[in-house]
């Protein structure tokens, strides 16, 4: 199935193949661009619109009512490509009567190309397609900073050792905020009006040393396995998470108690669900968006990009989790047992309920007040060997 | 014609010439141009020939004016003003002072 769209050539409606209205565009503004310095620019492309609608005209009637990409490339390989007058090399045939336009040729032909206009007049936009390696950031940056894209690579991967991966982090976020060159006329914006992507990436590939390709091709492939490494790392990373979270849970639905010792004696197993659930989900969702960041900016996952919806549930998702963890912290008071002085004979004071303990470790025996109130000592329990007792008090008092 | 034609600078530099010449028995519009271009050494295509035209136009040598067309978008016709006409004769003259040269220049002595 081929998709069709109406175009207007020189006041005629016509029914083009997409693909042809691609051609086309790209010649017009190809020729546009040839054409930078041509006094009479717009009324050549007018002419120019006029007798591809003359040629199209000439079709056999049947073959009119859809003009196919073929067809267009026919017409526009019988118009050639533009050449702009003064450009011509001429041989000066009558100096007497020399003209103005004659004066030009040969300082145009050595000036750059028409077209080519200083980097102020380029705008700064992802080069996606055949030569993008990932999101095109670096043939962006190399076509905006008229630079070979394989020199821009090898300083990428080099910022990107040096600066311990902060360079990664750069690129992801360069290829989200970045705006890719969609249209022929953002393109030629990217590559400074003149040229339009093909020919500079062909120029590119012809000025490329083969050295510097190798080690270009080189790159490729390190950054396409370094991706792929790290989607693999991330959902390890995700499914670790999940499996902790629900062994969490878990353990909160079949041993409740042993779990909400942690807290103040009467939390409701519920809260404390929500509250790891939150937890849990802070490192989750940022890992699943990093996950998706990597997988859009590496080209083959384009076509199962995350939905719109998807990322705003997960992210306000994640504002609330944020939200209700920090929440929690205040409003789940965990048993108010603080360690407060570890000395190095293993003793260790602590505060529970206002009351201060020292801990024995060493000797498994718990005394009266702080552990340098040396001379207060007084030897109030010794710590059961059994785990549970009823005696105890309601506190659990642990030594580590 | 391919790009490494070694005399394509030569016919590219007369072909000024060539079109003054094309349009000296009348007024043509740019198809027929390249139509009486097409099987002579001058064959050329709209990207170049739009391009000269429009050149010539602003050196005052050609004219031209619109026509309603049977078949299609309406025609610009060209046609040679008196500078033009002048230009085509000083030119053509002097292409013929170069041949005489050139010949001249390749007499045994």
């Amino acid at each position: 199935m081929n998709r069709v769209t109406i175009v207007n050539l020189a006041g005629h409606a016509w029914h083009v193949e997409d693909a042809g209205v691609q051609s086309l565009d790209t010649w017009l503004d190809q020729a546009r661009t040839r054409l930078a310095t041509d006094p009479d620019r717009d009324e050549l492309m007018l002419d120019f619109e006029r007798a591809i609608a003359d040629r199209l005209e000439h079709l056999a009637p049947g073959e009119r009512d859809v003009v196919t990409a073929s067809q267009v490339d026919d017409v526009l390989a019988a118009l050639g490509t533009v050449e702009p007058a003064h450009d011509t090399e001429r041989i000066d045939i009558d100096p007497d009567a020399e003209d103005a336009g004659a004066t030009i040729p040969m300082a145009a032909s050595a000036a750059p190309g028409p077209g080519e206009q200083s980097w102020r007049d380029r705008r700064l936009y992802r080069l996606t397609g055949e030569d993008a390696l990932l999101a095109g950031v670096c043939s962006g940056l190399a076509a905006y900073l008229r630079l070979d894209v394989t020199v821009i690579r090898v300083a990428v991967v080099v910022l990107t050792i040096l600066t311990s991966g902060a360079g990664i982090i750069a690129y992801i976020v360069m290829a989200l905020i970045v705006p890719e060159a969609r249209s022929p006329e953002q393109r030629a914006e990217a590559l400074g009006t003149g040229r339009t992507a093909e020919e500079m990436l062909a120029r590119a590939r012809a000025q490329a040393s083969p050295a510097l390709a190798t080690l270009g091709s080189i790159i490729t492939r390190a950054v396409r396995a370094l991706v792929v490494l790290t989607r693999w790392v991330l959902l390890a990373a995700i499914w670790l998470l999940l499996a902790g979270w629900a062994l969490t849970i878990g353990w909160l639905v079949l041993d409740p108690d042993s779990l909400l010792d942690l807290f103040d004696a009467g939390t409701s197993a519920w809260l404390v669900g929500l509250w790891v659930t939150c937890i849990a989900w802070i490192p989750f969702a940022l890992l699943l968006a990093i996950e998706r960041g990597v997988a859009a900016v590496s080209r083959r996952a384009d076509e199962r990009r995350t939905s719109r919806p998807a990322r705003i549930a997960v992210s306000s998702a994640w504002v609330v989790s944020l939200v209700v963890a920090v929440l929690g912290m205040f409003a789940i008071p965990a048993s108010h047992s603080t360690e407060l002085a570890g000395l190095s004979d293993g003793r260790t004071t602590v505060e529970v309920d206002g009351e201060r303990f020292c801990i024995d470790a060493e000797h498994s025996e718990i005394y009266d007040g702080s552990c340098s109130d040396q001379h207060e000592l007084s030897r109030w329990q010794e710590l059961p060997q059994e785990p549970s007792q009823p005696s105890e008090p309601t506190e659990p008092v642990e030594a580590s | 014609m391919t790009e490494s034609d070694p005399f394509r600078s030569v016919r590219r530099g007369l072909l000024e010439l060539a079109v003054l010449t094309a349009l000296a028995p009348g007024r043509l519009y740019a198809a027929e141009i390249l139509e009486r271009l097409a099987d002579t050494p001058f064959a050329t295509q709209e990207g170049t020939l739009y391009p000269l035209l429009g050149k010539l136009r602003r050196d005052g040598l050609l004219d031209h004016e619109w026509e309603e067309s049977d078949s299609g978008p309406p025609r610009k016709y060209h046609r040679l003003t008196d500078a033009g006409r002048e230009r085509r004769t000083q030119l053509d003259a002097y292409w013929q002072d170069l041949a005489t040269t050139l010949e001249s220049l390749g007499a045994p002595r």
